[in-house]
């Protein structure tokens, strides 16, 4: 006599129950899942695509080092920009600038990157900066030096 | 034509949560084209910006290019 579980069995799967998990992996029901999932690594690849080999070695510290004629910028992902002035570079400066869309981090730096580098004045007129510092390693907003 | 092998001509890469999305065209008068063309222009009435890949570096453009390579939307960004 057929178990309970052999009876059930076989009025939802007929008499041979399917291989493998009973529920599939939620990726094979939509596919979009994996391509939500690998939205951070598709960002990654992006910003090291638009970077400069010099750039690319800032990456893994941390930070992303822009630079331009008068500055030296230290992208972090999430938003905050700090830069220090070539002329005066006992002192830097921390900018809070964001992306008005809800990016990866990696995005996020590329766009601070792309502004800066594309259209700087209008980056600088736009970011807020929220405060001086000067270069004093107790500091808890202290920049360290980073050996590239 | 080999799928494997086959790339198209023109791509133009949008940012978003989720990463970015890429779309391509092979022709300018392709309704992939006007697709792209219509993302593009809805990216910069809401502020944000667009980059060309040129032979000296990159630049901005302010009028969507069918016949550009690669082109990077880049979202707006204002003062936190």
């Amino acid at each position: 006599m057929a178990s309970f579980a052999e009876v059930i069995a076989d009025m939802v799967w007929g008499s041979k129950p399917p291989e493998g998990p009973a529920w599939p992996k939620r990726s094979r029901i939509d596919p979009r899942i994996d391509h939500l999932r690998a939205g951070p690594e598709r960002a990654h690849a992006l910003l090291m695509e638009y970077s400069s080999p010099a750039q690319r070695e800032t990456i893994p510290h941390g930070f992303l080092r822009v630079e331009t004629t008068g500055y030296r910028y230290y992208i972090r992902t999430g938003g905050s920009v700090y830069t220090m002035d070539r002329n005066n570079p006992q002192f830097y400066y921390y900018l809070c600038v964001h992306a008005l869309q809800d990016l990866p981090g990696a995005d996020e730096a590329l766009v601070m990157k792309l502004a800066i580098e594309l259209d700087e004045p209008r980056f600088l007129y736009l970011a807020n900066r929220i405060n001086t510092f000067r270069r004093d390693p107790s500091s808890t907003y202290f920049v360290p030096d980073v050996p590239f | 034509m080999n799928p494997q092998t086959y790339a198209p001509k023109h791509a133009m890469r949008v940012m978003g949560h989720s990463g970015h999305e890429t779309l391509t065209w092979d022709k300018p008068d392709s309704p992939e084209a006007r697709e792209a063309a219509r993302v593009f222009i809805e990216h910069l009435t809401n502020g944000g910006a667009a980059a060309v890949e040129t032979p000296t570096g990159r630049d901005i453009i302010r009028r969507f290019d069918p016949e550009a390579e690669n082109i990077l939307l880049i979202s707006p960004y204002a003062g936190g």
